[in-house]
């Protein structure tokens, strides 16, 4: 297997060209990043006071959503211990909560997106909480879940023709405009989207290869996308091992 | 009666008051680019354009922006209950 990076993002996002493996190890992977790796994430609130127009099972939903800055050392659940930080806050009206009011006891636990919006109070109306954050799988909750991943397979184009390359940096609404020299070379690398194939007359200038995958993780905060991929090889080793020692029960 | 007035009252209101933390459909965190998004597309810009420059690049992201529309100021004015 070999894998190049193609593009990063500067939220994270990175493309990789994936080439010599199959969609049913791309798929696990993806289930892997989705399901088994850990972040923190909003876990119980105790609402001590509330008087705002959401109710405070709304608030603690709204609160658990919050994507929250990950450590990933403390991810990993030690001794069936899981870790845990609490998150403070008290506001009186009127005004717009955001998330980076809420005060963290950990300094390298914080919501990533500060600017979101909590609920918002009116003149007399308090809104006063702990809630305490921890670790989990995306199996048991969404919101513990790092990253999405997709993956399709690689499109090569394969133009000769000069003239039908200039048609299609044309018509393409996005990235095709922008590759000042069209020259041949560079449509040749450019990502498709659905403007270019639309540019195509027919799909003979598109070539995939079996084993060539083009694979997007767009991780939401959590994590970073290294320390995804890093979490990914911990976390299929661990199962790995786990299932070693099953086999040899067995035996 | 009284209780499926409750439920009337609780769910549909509920859902869409303020805009949610993520999108409901790729779990994308998409309510910190609201406050940004409304005050351009209050100023002139088309709504595609604002979408296109926060990114939001996925129908389904896009769809919680476009029929959003802000009731918690108008139902925070009443009574709880």
């Amino acid at each position: 297997m070999e894998i190049k990076l193609l593009s990063k993002k500067e939220d994270g996002t990175s493309k990789f060209l994936i080439s010599g493996t199959s969609v049913s190890i791309l798929n696990m992977y993806r289930r892997l990043i989705v399901n088994k790796v850990p972040t923190m994430a909003i876990d119980t609130v105790e609402i001590i006071e509330n008087s705002s127009a959401l109710y405070d099972d709304m608030l603690a939903h709204r609160l658990g959503l919050v994507v929250l800055k990950t450590d990933l050392d403390a991810c990993f659940i030690k001794d069936n211990q899981r870790y845990t930080v609490d998150l403070t806050l008290e506001v009186e009206g009127p005004c717009i909560v955001f998330a980076e009011q809420m005060k963290s006891k950990d300094p390298g636990v914080f919501p990533i997106h500060g600017k979101t919006p909590i609920v918002k109070l009116l003149e007399n109306q308090k809104l006063k909480f702990v809630a305490t954050a921890a670790t989990g799988e995306g199996k048991e909750h969404t919101k513990h879940s790092p990253a999405l991943m997709y993956y399709e397979k690689y499109p090569y184009l394969n133009i000769k023709d000069a003239k039908k390359a200039e048609a299609i940096i044309q018509s393409c609404p996005i990235d095709a405009k922008k590759l000042e020299d069209s020259k041949l070379k560079d449509i040749n690398t450019h990502e498709l989207c659905p403007g270019c194939i639309g540019g195509l007359e027919d799909d003979n200038h598109i070539e995939t290869k079996d084993a060539d995958y083009l694979v997007t993780i767009e991780p939401w905060g959590q994590l970073t996308t290294g320390e995804i991929i890093e979490a990914l090889g911990t976390v299929s080793n661990n199962l790995l091992d786990e299932l070693a020692k099953e086999i040899k029960k067995i035996k | 009666m009284t209780q499926s007035l409750e439920l009337k009252g609780k769910n549909p209101t509920g859902r869409k008051m303020i805009i949610p933390i993520r999108c409901m459909s790729c779990n994308k965190p998409i309510a910190h680019l609201w406050e940004d998004f409304k005050e351009r597309s209050a100023n002139g810009e088309t709504k595609k354009e604002v979408m296109d420059d926060l990114d939001l690049k996925r129908y389904c992201c896009r769809a919680q922006f476009m029929g959003h529309v802000d009731l918690l100021d108008e139902v925070a004015r009443f009574k709880r209950g």
